[in-house]
């Protein structure tokens, strides 16, 4: 038995390296870097960072020793409510005091609220050398606050590539809806590399090569199933490690957000927000249990929230076909709610609302609000 | 509101725990984890039926009334000829577990422990999030606790017609109500809608799949080290955690109830014991009242009967020959003729091919189900090797398993239904009402891979 478990034990021992293995990096910790324009602020998730008043920060940091032309891919997390637009800065000992910069225009990607950025230094003019001094610039348009989550300088080879190949395989993501419906396995649907034919090819090439190995020796009948059982568990539990990291991160994040918070406060944490904030508001409005209440929206999803937040209320909401019913389904005392995306036609200063086949049916206006609306007919 | 909580647990599962304690003979093995793991599923669905009971006959939902009407269960329990042991010949002397062994069972256990705990956050502070649910799941038990009875719920158009008087109306009326009642018992006990604690019964739903799939494991004879693991694997699934973690779709407890009734199809063919018929039915019963295709998954359980009646040869012959008098009935009856709710001219009978990649993908190239898929493949490789050589017994379950697949590739390659695996929207939820049973079969033919070959016919030795 300890003779199966050894070669495991090594499989073990690598992945445990690839995983614990620090970032591949020349990086440093972000508040090792001082804002010389702007102001940053240390936050939990990283540089909270305020740009001056012509919408810009700078951070720079001094260092030594560190090679531009082996570190050239450039790693940038920053998040903010607008698009970014970013800027390289570098000095070396070879030209003293000479700054060098690099713009991160739209082209390359820069700037999308939230997405992570890597940029290829590697052929661009001037990086190279012994850095003197490295940094980033960021404009924030509308001088709005950045969170900079990320920035740091990785040598390309096969451990960063394993590194990224780990993130995509186990990194962090949100629960989503679809998250119900298929897990892919990587960082999204037809993203990065599945692993499950990796590693079933694995699993495919050392049972194969286990099988020809007692062939050759003549051993045959000495197959033992355990082996194969034990492989295949073994790389079962790899897996699993991956998806369990993912499961335990988004665990905390769920922990994070909704521990010693009330239900609706949860909800309103959600993207269901908008809805139940509305729902709440007109709920008070409704003034009979037993009354009708007709969604109208042109979102499917904000149509569905609608009905099911307003539950149970006896609503009408019809998916995927005319928002409202025709007029001579409706009656006085019925109630209409307007869901933003709609295309009903509602004339506020009429106190009209439009049905299909250009029946005019009046309203009275119980609330508005940029989400929506309570109307009574009349 | 724990307290109550634990109340509605016990009255949930108490009573058919006990029926079920009393029907069990005393099995040296599993037993404990099947006792468990059954009351948890039928206890949920018993308690839908008595509030179904409840609303015919006007009572309105409360806690006392619904624990009153479960009382005469613990009747029938007293009735029933109570344990007994069963003389078990053991083919070779039991060995305690290796200390690598005792090893891998700890380290099954931790994992099994850090799913659910990571579960169980989800569940306990996430609120109704799945489109489903809030479309008609929940929705419909809102309305069912609002009024604490069941209430009609038709299409939309008739809803108009009747001017929403006595009815409501959701995207699909026509669906089962166990899963809003499960939900709306969840309120009954809260004292009111939650829109997080009604989820509780997911997470149970997790434990009684894994408890079903263990107990039934070791009553087939594989042993407590393959058990577990093929436990932790089961439970390990991202997709049936996905599930769980965003409670709302009815899909694991189909998992749950086609698993209970597969695990125990197969091991009283194997075995002959009227337990686990008595489990097989109940819950092949289950499916029926939980989604639609219940209905085509009971019946998938006829084929493995045929089989185990008349032999694998002349059963499959005349497989066969029904399938293609199927194919001829589709072709001749009427188009508005219905099968569990959908016409012949809804679901448009004819070949998708673009409905292979999507399940290709789901099946093995998306991490849905781990390695399961390709682990499958060889074992029934093998298994179709091996039963040149030497009797295997598992070919009625196999006809099962092998007809509920072939039914979901039919609904996903021949009907209007391939675009919801175009999509990836419901073909991976759908298979997973197959995948526990796929696992099962697979553990059981790996622990018979590992057996001398005289001894593979019956479930072998308990360790």
């Amino acid at each position: 038995m300890h003779t199966l478990i050894k070669p495991y034990a090594v499989l073990v021992s690598i992945y445990l390296l690839l995983a614990t293995l620090p970032a591949a990096a020349a990086s440093r910790a972000l508040t090792d870097f001082t804002a010389v324009n702007g102001g940053a602020e240390t936050v939990a998730e990283g540089l909270r960072l305020t740009p001056d008043d012509s919408g810009k920060i700078y951070l720079t940091l001094d260092v030594d020793g560190f090679d531009l032309g082996q570190h050239t891919l450039v790693h940038i997390d920053a998040q903010s409510q607008l698009p970014l637009q970013y800027f390289l800065l570098w000095k070396t000992a070879q030209h003293g005091d000479q700054l060098f910069q690099f713009s991160v225009g739209a082209a390359a990607g820069a700037g999308a609220s939230g997405d992570p950025l890597v940029v290829d230094m590697a052929g661009q003019p001037r990086w190279e050398g012994d850095a003197t001094m490295v940094g980033l610039g960021v404009f924030a348009p509308g001088r709005r606050d950045v969170l900079l989550r990320e920035f740091a300088f990785h040598r390309p080879g096969l451990l960063y590539d394993a590194q990224l190949l780990l993130e995509q395989w186990a990194g962090f993501l949100p629960w989503k809806p679809a998250d119900s419906n298929f897990y892919t396995g990587t960082s999204g649907y037809r993203e990065g590399v599945p692993p499950v034919p990796l590693f079933a090819g694995v699993l495919g090439l050392v049972g194969t090569a286990y099988l020809l190995f007692l062939l050759l020796r003549g051993r045959l009948r000495a197959f033992d199933w355990r082996v194969v059982g034990g492989l295949a568990f073994f790389l079962w539990l790899c897996l699993d490690l991956l998806w369990l990291h993912r499961l335990g991160a988004r665990a905390v994040d769920t922990m994070d957000n909704r521990v010693g918070k009330s239900i609706e406060e949860r909800l309103l944490a959600t993207e269901d927000a908008p809805v139940v904030e509305l729902v709440a508001q007109v709920r008070p409005l409704i003034e009979n249990d037993d009354a009708r209440v007709f969604i109208a929206s042109d979102s499917d999803f904000y149509g569905m929230l609608g009905s099911y937040y307003l539950t149970p209320l006896n609503t009408y909401w019809r998916r995927l076909g005319p928002e409202l019913p025709r007029a001579r389904f409706v009656r006085a005392g019925d109630y209409l709610l307007l869901v933003r995306p709609t295309r009903v036609a509602y004339d506020a200063q009429r106190q009209v609302v439009t049905f299909p086949k250009g029946v005019e049916v009046p309203v009275e206006t119980l609330h508005i609000s940029p989400v929506g609306g309570l109307l009574r007919v009349l | 509101m724990l307290l109550s909580l634990l109340s509605a647990l016990a009255i949930t599962c108490l009573p058919v725990w006990f029926v079920l304690h009393r029907l069990l003979p005393d099995e040296p093995a599993g037993r404990r984890s099947l006792v468990l793991g059954y009351s948890i599923l039928l206890g949920f669905i018993c308690i839908t039926l008595v509030m179904r009971l409840h609303s015919l006959l006007g009572i309105p939902f409360s806690m006392t009334a619904i624990a009153l009407s479960v009382l005469p269960l613990f009747a029938l329990g007293l009735l029933l000829p109570g344990r007994r042991s069963v003389a078990v010949a053991r083919a070779t002397p039991v060995s305690a577990p290796t200390r690598p062994a005792k090893l891998l069972l700890l380290l099954c256990a931790l994992l099994i422990a850090a799913h659910a705990t990571m579960l169980a956050v989800e569940v306990l502070y996430t609120p109704v999030s799945p489109w489903d649910s809030k479309q008609h799941w929940a929705k419909q038990a809102k309305v069912f606790l609002a009024h604490r009875e069941l209430v009609p719920h038709v299409a939309n158009v008739w809803w108009l017609a009747l001017w929403g008087e006595g009815v409501y109306t959701n995207f699909h009326p026509d669906y089962p109500v166990t899963l809003p009642l499960i939900q709306t018992w969840m309120g009954v006990a809260l004292g009111g809608w939650h829109d997080v604690y009604v989820n509780l019964p997911w997470l149970l739903c997790f434990g009684a799949i894994g408890l079903i799939f263990f107990g039934q494991l070791r009553v087939a004879g594989v042993g407590v080290v393959v058990a577990t693991a093929a436990t932790y694997m089961l439970l390990s699934l991202p997709l049936l955690n996905a599930q769980v973690a965003l409670a709302g779709y009815a899909d694991p407890f189909m998992a749950a109830a086609f698993l209970g009734a597969f695990a125990a199809f197969s091991n009283w063919t194997r075995t002959g014991r009227a337990w686990q018929g008595v489990l097989a039915v109940l819950c092949a019963s289950c499916c029926v009242l939980l989604k639609q295709e219940g209905v085509f998954w009971a019946i998938a359980f006829l084929p493995g009967l045929l089989v185990l009646r008349i032999g694998a040869l002349r059963g499959y012959a005349i497989l066969g020959a029904a399938l293609i008098a199927m194919v001829l009935l589709l072709v001749l009856l009427p188009d508005t003729t219905s099968f569990a709710g959908h016409t012949i001219r809804e679901m448009r009978f004819f070949y998708r091919p673009a409905g292979w990649m999507p399940f290709f993908e789901g099946l093995f190239v998306h991490d849905n189900w781990h390695l399961l898929s390709y682990l499958l493949v060889a074992a029934l490789a093998w298994a179709a090797v091996a039963a040149r050589r030497d009797r295997l017994d598992l070919a009625p379950a196999i006809t099962v398993l092998a007809g509920g697949t072939f039914l979901l590739l039919l609904l996903y390659l021949f009907t209007s239904y391939s675009v919801a695996a175009v999509q990836h929207t419901s073909s991976n939820r759908l298979a997973m009402h197959f995948v526990p049973s796929w696992l099962f079969l697979l553990a059981v033919l790996f622990s018979q891979m590992q057996r001398p070959v005289a001894l593979r016919a019956g479930p072998g030795p308990r360790d």
